[in-house]
């Protein structure tokens, strides 16, 4: 019989041998993954900023309305999807999601772009850009300013992902630090690195009512670094379910890869695609 | 300065203790290690106002466990944009007994798992690490005589096997 004693006995020697045997890294690069760690913090709250920016605009004009269905369905992958790139409107502040990158950046050959720019319904000029930076991967900073003032007289932030080499689909996940419970907050992000030209992320909303969902189809295409990364990152906070899908394309238009997440209600979403 | 040879003092104390506690909560060492690393990398953040707790460590291991929990190394290593702080150790290796205890231990629910490692391994109180999972008294009780059973069961005494074969 295994008793108590025995147990604590038998555990405290396995802590004793692991600990034995494993090597702590220096405080240093302690340190130095806490910096990163805050780094991916800031590009968060860039890409959450954007995406309050975006999600306003979009129930402002009342994009995508449709009459329920049963249930959220599967966004298709082969007819090209809808652009969120905004309807002409009499009312709602200007804002474009560009279709193509003002400046392709090549791998060593550092430079940057500006992905989507816009005045929130408030009246707060933004832009985003991206760059790729040695070393350091694809970067994205933020940038905004009062309303009435030029954006260049903003401030901005910039987060950067690191540098990678695949193709990888993945969807984040949500919570507080580590040490409290999540917070009841959905989050999608999305990385996509590698050789790909375009990436379509889907979402739909889902009341808790089940009753008049809201679908669009964002339209990603940051940035076309050939042989390089490709990135997107996108994080909403709804009051309800949401359903998401990405699809990636290559440079000619085919599909590489999909993938649907289908309950963001939990709070760190499963599955993720790779694509080589 | 000072806060932050305390917090080396503090880190090359306990970082090797973590491990080991951790490796007995997820069953896997470069998982330990890096909800551990992780842990020790959001204290380092912190630390002026952790170094005033009554026991940092077990600040650490919250979090350290939290993040096992909530499987955000997986999701993290797919995401791939945390960069190892070093390649994976070797496998610790235990002896006879440890290998025994990992396997057994590997075998369990993950719930009874946590729960008898915070236990034995961690020296938490059932209380404390009913609050820590976040389920009543009971229920952490419940599981951990469960796994203590399940234990029984699969911790077969060398000696008891020499006398019953003989």
């Amino acid at each position: 019989m295994t008793d108590r004693p025995d147990l604590d006995e038998r555990f405290a020697e396995l802590v004793r041998q692991v600990a034995e045997r494993s090597t702590a890294p220096a405080p240093a690069a302690i340190r130095r993954r806490a910096r990163r760690r805050l780094a991916g913090q800031g590009v968060v709250a860039v890409l959450l900023a954007l995406a309050l920016v975006i999600a306003g605009l979009a129930v402002d004009r009342g994009l995508g309305a449709a009459p329920a269905p049963a249930g959220p369905a599967a966004p298709s992958t082969s007819a090209p999807p809808t652009s969120l790139t905004p309807a002409p409107s009499t009312s709602a502040p200007p804002t474009s999601l560009l279709r193509l990158p003002q400046t392709v950046m090549r791998p060593g050959a550092p430079g940057s772009g500006v992905i989507a720019s816009g005045t929130s319904p408030k009246g707060m000029a933004w832009r985003l850009k991206a760059r790729l930076a040695a070393g350091r991967g694809l970067c994205y900073s933020l940038q905004a300013a009062a309303p009435g003032k030029p954006v260049d007289s903003g401030g901005s932030g910039e987060g950067c992902t690191g540098p990678e080499k695949d193709v990888t689909v993945s969807y984040g996940e949500t919570g507080g630090p580590g040490n409290l419970p999540a917070v009841p907050e959905v989050a999608v992000n999305g990385v996509v690195m590698g050789r790909a030209a375009k990436v379509d992320l889907t979402l739909k909303q889902q009341p808790r009512d089940h009753r008049s969902p809201v679908a669009g189809t964002v339209t990603v295409r940051p940035i076309h670094a050939s042989g390089f990364q490709v990135g997107f990152f996108v994080t909403f906070i709804p009051p309800d379910t949401w359903v998401a899908a990405v699809t990636l394309y290559d440079a000619n238009g085919q599909r590489i890869c999909g993938q649907l997440g289908d309950d963001f209600k939990t709070p760190y979403l499963p599955g993720a695609t790779h694509c080589t | 300065m000072e806060h932050a040879d305390d917090f080396d003092a503090f880190y090359a104390a306990t970082y090797a203790r973590l491990v080991g506690q951790l490796y007995a909560v997820t069953g896997d060492l470069a998982e330990a290690e890096d909800v551990v690393q992780e842990a020790f990398a959001r204290a380092v953040a912190r630390w002026p106002r952790i170094r005033g707790y009554d026991l940092p460590e077990a600040w650490v291991r919250r979090v350290a466990v939290n993040l096992a929990r909530q499987g955000l190394r997986r999701t993290r290593r797919r995401l791939r944009l945390l960069v190892r702080l070093a390649p994976p150790p070797p496998d610790p290796g235990p002896s006879v007994d440890g290998l025994v205890l990992a396997a057994a231990l590997r075998a369990l629910p993950s719930a009874q798992r946590q729960v008898l490692a915070l236990h034995h391994a961690a020296g938490m109180p059932v209380s404390e690490i009913a609050d820590l999972l976040g389920v009543p008294v009971g229920t952490a009780k419940a599981r951990l005589a469960r796994g203590r059973a399940a234990l029984a069961a699969l911790l077969v005494d060398p000696v008891e096997v020499d006398l019953r074969d003989r």
